[in-house]
C-alpha cells in the first residue's frame, strides 16, 4: 500500500459530553439566524414613496337630498331617465341655478353605440339638457377612455352628443393628472387622477351602461369612475374588486345614472355585436353608487353577492348594498 | 477532543469575517434605497397620467390587398401585444392572454359610398390553430349563423367571426348596411391567407347524431369549475326536449387519460356527487349523480370523455356511450 493511502492518525473519539456542546452551539447558532431573520423580515417591502397628497376630490354629494333610488321601466331612455329623476324629486333637487356640472361618461372604446359598450350619447344629451334646463352655469363631460380618446369620443357618439347639447367635451391630457392618494384606499395612492377636469365643479353626474366584465364579473356605476384613473391602471385588475371600492371612496358623486336599457350580458366589456346585447328596460337613477350597482345586478342576472366589489364598498361606507332599504320608486313609461 | 489548527483557525475566522462583511454591505444597501429610482422607471414605463395611443389620421397607410373594393381605410393598422392589449380591449384581454395571445392587429375601414358607415377588421394572432379556435368558441353568440368560408365561422347581424389557422378574426360593423362588405372581407381574408387542414381532430369524434355542430367549443383551462380539466371540446346534443353537454379531450397518454378521469370522479364526489354505476359494456366509465343532475365520466385510449350536467340518466349514458363507441372504433 502507497503511503499517501495510510489511515489518518487516530482522532480522540467525541465523548457524549462534547457532542451535546456542539449540537447546542449549532442550535445556538441556526437559532440566532432565523431569529435575526424574522425581526429583520420586511413583509410589505420598499414600494414607491407614498407622499402626501396635496390635492384631493370634493365630496358632490347633495346631504339634504339623502339616499335614495329609482327605478324606471321602459324602452325609450328619454322618458325613462325624466320618470326617474321625477320620482326623486327633479334634476333641481340636484342641480342648482349656477352650478359647474361634470358628467363622467363611459367613454372607454372607439365603438359604435349600437354596441351599447359605451354610454348612450341620446342620454347624455338629454341629461345634459336637463342640467342647463336646471339652471347649470356649465355642463362638461369627460373620461379618460381605454383607446384613443379622440377616436372614442368621435366614434362612440359622445363627442357629437356633448357638443350638440351645449357641454364641453373635456379630452384627458397629461396637464390634467395629478397624483392623489385617496384615504382608506389600498391602490389610489399618489396615483395620477384626471384633477383637472374637477376644476371649478359643484356637481359630478356618472352615466353608465350595464355591461358584463370579464374580470370584475359587471361594469355598471362604480367602476365608471375607473376612467377617472390615469397611468398604467391596467396592473389594478388583479385585483379588480378592491380597486373597484377604491374608486367608490374616491368618488362620492351627485347622482349616478345606470343605463340598463340594453344591457351587455356577454363577451363584456366590449361585446362585438348586438348579439351580445338584451333588451332589459330599465333605467336606475341613484344617489347611492353601491345600490345603484346592486340594484343593476338582476339586469345581468346577477345577485349582489355575486359582484364581490358591492359588498367591499358597503363594507367601506361608499353606500348600501340593500337597495331595497332605500325603498326605491318604481315607476314605469308604458 | 482534538484542537484546532493555526490554519484552521484563520481560516474560520477570514470566513466569519467576510460573513459579518457581506452582512454590513446588506444593510448598507438597504439603507440606501431609492424608492424615487422604482418612480421614476415606473413612470418612463407608463405610469405617467396619459396614455397616447397611436392616433388615427384618415387615410394614412396602404391600402391592403384584401380590402373589398367599395372599403377604404380610416387609418392605419395598429397593434397590441400582450403588455397593451388591454389598452385595446381592456378586461376581455384576460380572455386571450390565457390563451396564448401572441399579436393583436387592428384597422377601421370606411364605406366609399358613405364615410359614415364603418367597420373595424380584429385579427387576433394567437400562435397555433388550437388556440385560434378556444377563443372563437368560447365568445359564440347564441343567435350565430354558420357562414360557408371553408373554416370555422359565423356571423350575427352586425359582425363577422371566424378562426384560419392560428388566427382568429373579427369584423365589427357600426352599420347594418355593411353585411356585403363583411361578407366580402371576410372572403378575401380567408383566401389570402395560408391553407390549413385537418383541424381540430378531436371534435371530429363527436358521434354526428342528434349533435349541434356549431355548439362545438374549446375550453382551455378551468373546465367544468375543475382546475385540472384543460383543452376540452365540448358539445350539445339535443335529445328531444333535453340537453345533453358532451366533452372531449385528448391527453398525452391513456395513463394521464386514466389518471384524470379518476381525479375529475373524486373532484365531483368531493362536491357532494354520488357514484351510480357505469355505462354498460363500457368498463373504463362512471356515472355520477350530481345532486339532481348526472355527469358520466370515461377514458378510452388517450382520451378523456363524457356528459356534464344533464338532467336525466338515461340522455346523459345514452351519449355517452356513443361516445364511448366512437373512440373505440377510433382507436382500432
Amino acid at each position: 500500500m502507497s503511503k499517501r493511502f495510510k489511515d489518518h492518525p487516530p482522532q480522540p473519539e467525541m465523548n457524549r459530553r462534547d457532542f451535546i456542546i456542539r449540537s447546542a452551539k449549532a442550535g445556538i447558532t441556526l437559532g440566532t439566524a432565523a431569529a435575526i431573520g424574522y425581526f429583520l423580515y420586511d413583509p410589505v417591502g420598499p414600494g414607491a414613496p407614498v407622499e402626501k397628497s396635496s390635492v384631493a376630490l370634493p365630496d358632490f354629494s347633495v346631504p339634504e337630498a339623502g339616499k335614495k333610488i329609482a327605478i324606471a321601466a321602459g324602452d325609450d331612455r328619454i322618458k325613462t331617465v325624466n320618470a326617474a329623476l321625477k320620482a326623486l324629486g327633479g334634476i333641481e333637487c340636484f342641480v342648482k341655478k349656477g352650478d359647474r356640472v361634470l358628467i363622467k361618461v363611459n367613454g372607454s372604446f372607439a365603438t359604435p353605440p349600437s354596441l351599447c359598450a359605451t354610454t348612450n350619447p341620446e342620454l347624455l344629451a338629454e341629461v345634459t339638457r336637463l342640467c342647463f334646463r336646471a339652471g347649470a352655469a356649465a355642463v362638461a363631460v369627460t373620461d379618460n377612455p381605454i383607446n384613443n380618446p379622440e377616436s372614442c369620443f368621435a366614434l362612440s357618439g359622445i363627442g357629437d352628443a356633448a357638443q350638440s347639447s351645449g357641454a364641453d367635451l373635456i379630452v384627458p391630457r397629461e396637464s390634467l393628472f395629478a397624483n392623489i392618494t385617496v384615504p382608506g384606499s389600498n391602490f389610489i395612492r399618489n396615483w395620477p387622477v384626471l384633477f383637472g377636469a374637477f376644476h371649478g365643479v359643484t356637481k359630478l353626474l356618472g352615466i353608465a351602461p350595464v355591461k358584463d366584465h370579464r374580470r370584475s364579473g359587471a361594469t355598471m356605476s362604480m367602476k365608471n369612475w375607473y376612467g377617472f384613473i390615469g397611468g398604467r391602471r391596467n396592473i389594478f385588475h388583479q385585483d379588480i374588486h378592491t380597486f373597484i371600492k377604491d374608486l367608490a371612496l374616491m368618488i362620492r358623486p351627485t347622482l349616478v345614472i345606470l343605463d340598463g336599457t340594453f344591457a351587455m350580458i356577454s363577451n363584456g366589456p366590449t361585446g362585438g355585436s348586438v348579439s351580445d346585447l338584451k333588451q332589459t328596460n330599465t333605467m336606475i337613477v341613484s344617489t347611492d353608487q353601491v345600490a345603484a350597482d346592486a340594484a343593476g345586478a338582476a339586469l345581468l342576472g346577477k345577485t349582489p353577492a355575486d359582484l364581490p366589489y358591492i359588498a367591499k364598498a358597503e363594507h367601506a361606507g361608499a353606500g348600501t348594498a340593500d337597495f331595497e332599504a332605500l325603498s326605491p320608486f318604481r315607476v314605469s313609461t308604458g | 477532543m482534538r484542537r484546532t489548527g493555526i490554519a484552521e483557525t484563520c481560516i474560520g475566522i477570514f470566513i466569519l469575517a467576510l460573513l459579518a462583511g457581506i452582512t454590513a454591505w446588506v444593510y448598507f444597501a438597504q439603507s440606501l434605497f431609492d424608492p424615487d429610482f422604482y418612480s421614476v422607471t415606473l413612470l418612463k414605463e407608463g405610469n405617467g397620467a396619459y396614455r397616447k395611443n397611436s392616433l388615427p389620421s384618415p387615410g394614412s397607410g396602404p391600402v391592403p390587398a384584401f380590402l373589398p373594393e367599395n372599403l377604404t381605410p380610416m387609418g392605419p393598422e395598429e397593434t397590441f401585444d400582450s403588455e397593451t392589449l388591454s389598452d385595446k380591449i381592456d378586461g376581455k384581454a384576460d380572455l386571450y392572454l390565457s390563451s396564448g395571445f401572441v399579436k393583436l392587429r387592428t384597422r377601421r375601414f370606411a364605406s366609399k359610398a358613405d364615410p359614415k358607415s364603418w367597420l373595424e377588421l380584429f385579427i387576433y394572432e394567437m400562435g397555433d390553430p388550437t388556440k385560434a379556435f378556444s377563443v372563437y368558441s368560447s365568445q359564440k353568440r347564441k343567435d350565430a349563423r354558420p357562414v360557408d368560408l371553408g373554416v370555422s365561422a359565423y356571423s350575427t347581424e352586425d359582425a363577422f367571426f371566424f378562426t384560419n389557422g392560428p388566427d382568429y378574426f373579427e369584423i365589427i360593423s357600426a352599420s347594418k348596411d355593411l353585411a356585403e362588405e363583411m361578407t366580402s372581407l371576410a372572403k378575401n381574408l380567408v383566401e389570402a391567407g395560408p391553407k390549413y387542414t385537418g383541424q381540430q381532430t378531436e371534435a371530429s369524434l363527436f358521434p354526428p347524431e342528434s349533435l349541434d355542430e356549431s355548439s362545438i367549443s374549446l375550453h382551455m383551462s378551468d373546465v367544468f369549475g375543475f382546475s385540472a380539466l384543460d383543452r376540452v371540446y365540448t358539445a350539445s346534443y339535443s335529445m328531444g326536449a333535453a340537453q345533453v353537454t358532451a366533452f372531449l379531450s385528448k391527453r398525452e397518454s391513456a395513463e394521464e387519460a386514466a389518471d384524470l378521469a379518476a381525479t375529475y370522479g373524486r373532484f365531483l364526489v368531493e362536491n357532494g356527487a354520488e357514484e351510480a354505476g357505469a355505462i354498460p359494456g363500457a368498463p373504463d366509465s362512471k356515472i355520477y349523480k350530481v345532486f339532481n343532475a348526472y355527469e358520466v365520466v370515461l377514458h378510452r385510449g388517450e382520451f378523456l370523455a363524457g356528459t356534464h350536467d344533464v338532467d336525466n340518466m338515461e340522455s346523459a349514458t345514452d351519449v355517452a356511450s356513443r361516445i364511448y363507441r366512437k373512440l373505440d372504433e377510433a382507436g382500432r
